[in-house]
């Protein structure tokens, strides 16, 4: 591959399962190398089936679909050694230590076809130290798998992918089961292998970490790419932006929205049976008067917060569905929207 | 040549001390009290050839289905091992290790049937031969089986079948197609082998003998290798 080749070249990439169900709508995605990508987006929405195309763990059925410079079709063993997956279940060789399970799927394929001899700066033995470490899995390193807890088998299985010296890193819900110090770790060495040209895709419906280290965001709902921008612009969209969500002791007798979108400053109402979400493009300013209306229509206030939107507001502004499992307001939950 | 899946393999047999242990004991544990309780050849070579086949095929098929269920074998893939490499190695370590396995319950039927030179000669090599076929077919088996359950029964079935067709459970008429089908299958010479090592007889059987069933087996192993991305497609059963 030359170094200039896109890492990921896709072309009305798509995936129908066996069943019929739509696992992703043909879609057109390029990514370069050193880039640093996150794809977003709730349970079912298609981020694994799409992070699978790319890992060649599924085979498409419409498109087409070049890695590295390499077009995805036939033999595929040479191409899959120069990406690293980890997938969102950490599979490991249970009686073998940590160390041990790390240094197999070092070893399995040889060194000189490894990554097409991508240059990194630490031999294999010393990456994998150090991985180990900064996983703060160093102690644990010489214990057999099978004594591990859930959150340092992601640490291991994170620690294999990013010691790799491919051009490619592909990580399923990265973040799931690690403690602050692995994700911080994590946030690291995604930038070091960044760094290094390694093009890093991640896929997550975790939205206040993993995002803000892309530069890139993919949010996908129901199969769909509906938006791909730079993080940078995703977010300045939503500067001065001001959510307002007032919970209620009891639901309002009638929907309040019609007059809750006349107030100034007002640009988005969503009414839940005991929960009121108000988006405003003048912070603040709403509040009074919001409050106002809602105790002259009887309306009892538990809690107000006021906050600037995020990512997971930007979603949901974009589809109508919230990105990340929310807890279910009191008393019930979808509401009308306008 | 780089062996890794082979010394993968070996070493997770080796770490898995209790299992190994247990593979050596148990085949002993059958194979001493037939041996030295007099039982007669004829039943006793048949046990032994149904207890090294079965040994072969279940510990293919099961291990196969495990990883296959549990996601290792779809890592090892998508690491960039070839199916091929996968499944020839896994099936030769897998014959090599069921053969230190049974070493020890060899000895014992030889060494209590009072078996000849050419018994002991011929006893390694149509030893390897069968664990080899019942490794091969084992993989089959895994291909075909969606639970562990299934691929016991079809472990068991296929084994089974195969042994009657080698002349384990009746001796065929000679020039049927029973007795042509018996000089290609790779589990007659192991049986013959162990009938005259379980005090049935000087051995008829010579090298000249193994070339059909050795060329059989190595159909067997070339054809798997080659269609091993199917077969590995079919185990493995990405989910979706």
């Amino acid at each position: 591959m030359s170094p200039s080749a896109p890492a990921v070249e896709a072309r009305g990439l798509g995936l129908t399962y066996p069943s019929g169900r739509t696992g992703l709508e043909p879609l057109d995605l390029e990514i370069d190398p050193g880039e640093i990508v996150v794809i977003l987006g709730p349970n079912g929405s298609g981020k694994s089936t799409l992070l699978r195309l790319l890992a060649t763990d599924l085979r498409p059925t419409r498109g087409s679909l070049t890695l590295l410079g390499d077009p995805v079709r036939g033999g595929l063993s040479r191409l899959r050694r120069k990406i690293a997956f980890a997938s969102d279940t950490p599979v490991h060789f249970e009686p073998l230590t940590g160390a041990e399970n790390a240094e197999i799927f070092q070893s399995l394929v040889p060194p000189d076809e490894d990554g097409d001899g991508f240059a990194v700066r630490d031999p294999v033995a010393r990456r994998l130290e150090r991985l180990l470490a900064a996983f703060e899995l160093d102690q644990a390193s010489q214990v057999p798998v099978s004594e591990y807890s859930f959150g340092m088998r992601r640490k291991l299985l994170l620690v294999e992918a990013l010691s790799l010296r491919t051009r490619l890193v592909l990580l399923d819900e990265p973040s799931v089961g690690l403690d602050p110090a692995g994700v911080d770790a994590l946030r690291v060495e995604i930038g070091r292998r960044s760094g290094e040209g390694a093009a890093v895709i991640m896929a997550s419906n975790e939205i206040r970490q993993v995002p803000s280290w892309a530069e890139r965001v993919l949010f996908l709902h129901r199969g769909q790419l509906i938006e791909d921008a730079p993080l940078q612009r995703l977010l300045g969209a939503l500067k001065g932006r001001t959510r307002i969500e007032i919970d209620l002791l009891r639901s309002l007798a009638t929907s309040p929205v019609e007059e809750l979108s006349e107030l100034s400053g007002v640009e988005r109402v969503r009414v839940d049976p005991n929960r009121i979400v108000v988006d405003s493009s003048d912070a603040g300013r709403p509040l009074t008067s919001l409050v106002a209306l809602l105790v002259k229509r009887g309306g009892r206030i538990r809690d107000i917060r006021v906050r600037e939107p995020g990512l997971g507001d930007l979603f949901l502004t974009l589809t109508g569905v919230p990105l990340e499992e929310t807890p279910e307001p009191p008393g019930g939950q979808e509401g009308d929207t306008l | 040549m780089r062996l890794s899946i082979w010394s993968l393999e070996w070493r997770l047999a080796l770490r898995r001390r209790r299992l190994f242990v247990l593979n050596l004991l148990i085949p002993l544990a059958l194979v001493l009290p037939i041996s030295t309780g007099g039982a007669p050849a004829y039943h006793a070579s048949a046990t032994y050839t149904v207890l090294f086949v079965l040994f072969g095929t279940f510990g293919s098929a099961i291990p196969l289905l495990r990883e296959g269920d549990g996601g290792l074998l779809r890592r090892i893939v998508l690491r960039g091992v070839g199916e091929s490499k996968l499944i020839a190695e896994r099936v030769s370590a897998s014959t090599a290790l069921d053969l230190v396995e049974l070493f020890p319950a060899l000895i014992v039927i030889m060494g209590f049937g009072g078996a000849g030179g050419r018994t002991w000669l011929l006893a390694i090599p149509v030893t390897v031969l069968g664990l080899l076929t019942a490794n091969l077919i084992g993989v089959w088996v895994a291909a075909v089986a969606r639970s562990m359950a299934e691929g016991a029964l079809f472990a068991a079935v296929a084994g089974l079948f195969l042994l009657h067709g080698s002349g384990v459970f009746r001796t065929p008429r000679p020039g049927t197609f029973g007795a042509q089908l018996e000089q290609l299958l790779p589990f007659a010479p192991l049986h013959e082998t162990l009938f005259s090592a379980a005090g049935g007889g000087g051995l008829s059987l010579g090298f000249e003998d193994l070339v059909l069933p050795a060329t059989a087996a190595m159909i067997l192993f070339v054809v798997t290798v080659l269609v091993s991305p199917i077969l590995i497609e079919r185990i493995t059963v990405p989910v979706g």
